[in-house]
């Protein structure tokens, strides 16, 4: 294929010239001549050039770019192989000193979940909820904490999950996740019942919503704790 | 395996480049081409670059820009009479490096 001069338009230009800075960066920190420097960023702007050639003979797309600067290595495969070791004893020496924490998230939401259930309490045992004054004060207050901690619940999960196990809580988060949406769907069930009367089954079928509940958060439990491990420091001595 | 074979590429690389660039200058994304073309030589572009580079340095290999059809100015290498001498001793101790560890494996298996 016969290989024609590229025109980059400015935003192509800026994400080649974004991984040449970076790639850039890492030799300085490596302390790389600046002679030695240059050379190596030249070829791999060149490499880049001849590859976004070679892909289109139009004008290379914001696609054809990003599958280019893909296929390198990465910036810090360019260091000296001395920097890359320190690199990775020193990424290692930071873990060892990290410990695993509790997710403070989770930890809230739960506990933001059982004062909204007793914020609900008090309301049914003042009798709030059967004026008018204290069903506008309080409903709007127990609806924006059920949905606080509902997506508390949901947001620590996902978090303790991409932590790869440097957060736990897991029980905490599905805890305050569940809480309410199974409060909410069970309490429309019990109305539904009620309105079909059914005293004889009334019993059963309360059993029946206790063991559905039961099922269902032990099969979501093990879904979000699948394959999630707490994190164990490397025993070294040191805290 | 797989970090052996690593290591022991690693070893050869400069040999190899050297070779390459013996009776032709060739670019930096030549030589990787060239290489990869040789089962058994993969590298990659981020021990190459640098290598070159270091060569260049210490002028076992001349540096000449030419401009290019597709980009920026590329840089052609080629090996300097300091190279070559160097890279015969290369050859040299590979031939013996060679010649040793095929000793030491027929020796194993008569």
């Amino acid at each position: 294929m016969m290989m024609t001069r590229l025109e980059l338009d400015a935003p192509l230009r800026t994400l080649i010239d974004g991984r040449l800075d970076t790639i850039e960066r890492v030799l300085l920190q490596a302390e790389v001549s600046r002679a030695e420097r240059v050379s190596i960023v030249e070829e791999v702007e060149n490499q880049i050039h001849e590859l976004l050639s070679r892909r289109t003979s139009g004008e290379p797309t914001r696609a054809d770019v990003l599958a280019v600067l893909a296929s390198l290595d990465p910036p810090e495969a360019y260091a000296p192989e001395g920097y890359r070791e320190r690199l990775v004893e020193q990424h290692r020496v930071e873990n060892r000193r990290r410990l695993p924490q509790p997710s403070m998230l989770a930890v809230g939401s739960a506990a933001g979940g059982v004062l909204t259930l007793l914020l609900l309490a008090l309301g049914f045992a003042l009798n709030g909820f059967e004026s008018e004054a204290g069903l506008l004060l309080m409903s709007p207050l127990i609806l924006l904490g059920a949905g606080l901690v509902t997506a508390g619940g949901i947001v620590s999960i996902l978090r303790i999950r991409r932590s790869e196990g440097w957060l736990f809580g897991l029980p905490a988060a599905l805890f305050a996740a569940l809480l309410f949406p199974l409060l909410g769907a069970n309490c429309l069930l019990v109305i539904g019942l009620m309105l079909l009367d059914e005293l004889g089954l009334y019993g059963v079928v309360l059993l029946s919503f206790a063991a559905a509940n039961i099922y269902l958060t032990y099969h979501i439990w093990r879904g979000i704790s699948f394959g999630y491990q707490r994190a164990t420091p490397a025993a070294d001595g040191a805290s | 395996m797989q970090q052996w074979i690593t290591q022991f590429r690693k070893g050869l690389v400069e040999l190899c480049v050297m070779a390459t660039l013996q009776k032709n200058e060739a670019y930096g994304y030549q030589i990787v081409e060239q290489l990869r073309n040789i089962g058994g030589l993969e590298v990659t572009e981020s021990t190459v670059y640098p290598l070159l580079a270091r060569l260049a340095r210490e002028q076992h290999l001349r540096v000449r820009t030419v401009p290019s059809p597709t980009g920026p100015p590329r840089r052609y290498y080629r090996v300097t009479e300091a190279g070559e001498r160097h890279l015969q001793e290369m050859i040299a101790h590979w031939r013996q490096i060679q010649g040793s560890v095929n000793q030491l494996l027929e020796g194993e298996g008569s």
